[in-house]
């Protein structure tokens, strides 16, 4: 689908939307349709240049944003969104197997599988056989931890109610009761993370959903805050920081050292002679980096602090102890 | 006159029309995009739109006229617009929910389709029905994850793959650390763990490979014959079949029994972690013991090391044997 063919089926998505939505906030229209507020407006005015021929002024498309809202007074026979084509259908059939092909969510599986079969039944047949053909190329697999807690997520998500969860901190090293507000759902390398509010800190945090051990369905409803984007807050979280706090420098050898740049960004990187690879990282958990450098079983050390490696090197020892 | 701006003009006019439109009709609408200049250049123009018109889904008829009928053009009306859909509130949850985690899926090749899919629910559905749920969810994303590269090759990768054209490829290897070129037939794409897969046919080994959409450094479609496929799918194939899902998956040796045992605090992470794929997860009062059918014991060390004092491998005895290897490095008992 080339960029011609992606911006016109925006746009004739664009009209029915503001139709049915009279006075839809610019903001809002823009976040929907995936697009800045800016690039919305030269659309809008894009607009005002379509119609039918004799291209008389009844003739023309009239759509127009007045006090920050977007209406549209003669949508010229564009007052339904084209049907589905069989690639929307797979965008949807694909993100739809984030959740189905886990076994312990029975009923919401069930649930999407009768959503999909809804909407392939609103296709033309030679869409729909389209789809069938392309579907067996393209998958989605869930991610290990799965998504068990998905039903109660879905509802507090929905609802705006507050959640009570038992989670366990990697950084603490222990578990924690809190009361949060969950704000998004969100998937990364393969991970779900649930992006809420914690009650407690007063601030946004992401909380990986297999170590929330159970989570309880509070009678509070809250609002959610405008224009926060919970995608946006993860990738930040998952950002490690540049500058600041405690400074910690790891050395890798150098049979991982490709897999160790693909993992941090250039700002965090060494390069020495010998082909080993330093990371230097600052503000980071002792619970990150000893899980970082444990894993890759003796491949990567500890160069800074001492009593950090110190500690790891006891840990080995205790854990060692076991195979005896 | 724009050519998007003649496109959005033409689709008004064929379904705004009662009656099919003739050839002639339409140029007389659009004198100056259809009625100057040479007779072929416009025709061959004619169709060029008329290619885009249907590639966007849109249901235009040729009319070949008969005595009802008129001969001409149009875009037939009742089968333009989505009908109406009807979806229950947790459906329609679910449908946003995973919708909106998959537009993040580090640069998803369907990403444009889906905020467009999304869109056309919420128009298709009522307003009452489930309204909450689609408001509460932004489809907007400031910041991609994925590298603008890499999905420009999401793009490419998936219409080669529907249209069965052989694809080279310039790779960097997993494993050898070289630049390759391939030539291969694309078979289909598998997101797993965070990382794109592209299965397909390597014509140099001749067998299936996989590889990472983020290590191709160079992309390039045969360009020869465009309209018609380069292969064939073979017959049954199936595409998760190809890609092990967790590294101890890996097929380096025959499947061996895997048992690890997890302390608390971290045995139920791991158990909810691993259990999804596990052969058996029992309970030992508050540890967990977990059984995996494993062909990697090498993919499988990391992630036993990674959960540290709190996990122990029971079997088999080449695993444990690893395990004390890697612990004694780590506890600077041999070799850094």
């Amino acid at each position: 689908m080339s960029d011609l063919h992606d911006r016109l089926r925006t746009l004739l998505l664009l009209v029915p939307y503001v139709y049915r939505h009279r006075g839809v906030p610019l903001a809002e229209l823009a976040a929907r349709l995936g697009m800045d507020e800016a690039g919305l407006e030269r659309e809008i005015d894009f607009l005002l240049l379509v119609g039918r021929p004799p291209f008389m002024p009844g003739d023309m498309l009239d759509i127009y944003v007045e006090g920050g809202r977007v209406f549209v007074d003669l949508p010229q026979s564009l007052v339904k969104a084209p049907r589905f084509t069989a690639a929307e259908t797979l965008a949807l059939a694909t993100a739809a197997q984030l959740f189905v092909t886990d076994e312990r969510l029975a009923d919401a599986a069930t649930a999407m599988r009768v959503a999909l079969g809804k909407i392939l039944g609103s296709l033309p047949a030679e869409t729909r056989a389209l789809f069938e053909q392309l579907s067996a190329h393209f998958a989605v697999l869930p991610s290990g931890a799965g998504l068990p807690l998905l039903p109660v997520l879905r509802q507090a998500l929905e609802e705006h109610r507050e959640l009570e969860i038992l989670h366990y901190s990697a950084g603490k090293g222990q578990v924690t009761r809190r009361v949060v507000q969950p704000l998004g759902l969100q998937l990364r390398g393969g991970v779900w993370y649930l992006v809420a509010h914690c009650t407690e800190r007063d601030e946004p945090r992401a909380f990986r959903v297999s170590r929330i051990q159970t989570a309880a369905l509070c009678e509070t409803i809250f609002d959610p805050p405008a224009g926060f984007e919970p995608g946006a807050f993860l990738d930040a979280a998952l950002t490690l920081p540049t500058v600041g706090g405690r400074r910690v420098v790891l050395r890798f050898a150098a049979e991982v050292a490709r897999w160790v740049r693909e993992r941090y960004r250039p700002e965090h990187l060494q390069d020495s002679p010998d082909g080993t690879l330093r990371v230097v990282l600052h503000d980071v958990s002792d619970e990150y980096v000893l899980t970082t450098v444990a894993a890759l079983g003796g491949r990567a050390e500890i160069l800074e602090p001492a009593e950090l490696a110190e500690r790891l090197r006891a840990e080995a020892r205790e854990a060692l102890a076991r195979y005896a | 006159m724009d050519k998007a701006e003649r496109l959005l003009d033409l689709v008004a006019l064929l379904l705004h029309t009662r009656e099919p439109l003739s050839f002639e009709e339409i140029q007389h609408a659009f004198p100056e995009d259809y009625g100057q200049g040479h007779e072929d250049a416009i025709a061959r123009k004619f169709e060029r739109d008329k290619a885009d018109i249907l590639a966007l889904g849109l249901p235009l008829k040729l009319c070949l006229g008969d005595e009802y009928e008129k001969e001409g053009y149009l875009i037939e009306r009742q089968r333009y617009g989505q009908p109406a859909l009807d979806l229950g509130p947790e459906e329609l949850a679910l449908l946003f929910l995973a919708g909106s985690a998959a537009l993040d899926l580090e640069g998803s090749p369907f990403q444009r389709d889906l905020v467009l899919a999304l869109n056309k629910i919420s128009l298709a559905t009522s307003p009452e029905g489930g309204a909450r749920s689609v408001r509460s969810v932004p489809l907007a994303r400031s910041a991609p994850t994925a590298g603008l590269r890499q999905r420009e090759h999401l793009e490419v990768l998936r219409r080669a793959i529907a249209e069965r054209k052989l694809v080279t490829l310039t790779y960097h290897g997993l494993w050898k650390d070289e630049i390759t070129q391939r030539k291969v037939h694309p078979y289909g794409l598998v997101y797993r763990r965070g990382v794109w897969i592209l299965v397909a046919h390597c014509q140099l080994r001749d067998a299936v490979r996989l590889f990472h959409v983020d290590r191709i450094r160079g992309l390039a479609v045969n360009p020869l014959k465009p309209r018609s496929p380069d292969f064939e799918w073979p017959a049954g194939f199936e595409l998760t079949a190809h890609v092990p899902r967790e590294p101890w998956q890996l097929r380096a040796h025959p499947p061996v029994r895997a048992v690890l045992r997890f302390e608390p605090p971290v045995a139920e992470a791991a158990a909810a972690e691993l259990g999804p794929e596990a052969l058996e997860v029992r309970e030992e009062g508050e540890a967990r013991v977990v059984s995996l059918e494993c062909t990697s014991l090498e993919g499988l060390l990391p992630t036993l090391l990674a959960y540290r004092g709190r996990a122990v491998a029971l079997e088999p005895p080449e695993l444990r044997a690893l395990a004390r290897a890697a612990l004694a490095r780590l506890a600077g008992e041999g070799q850094p």
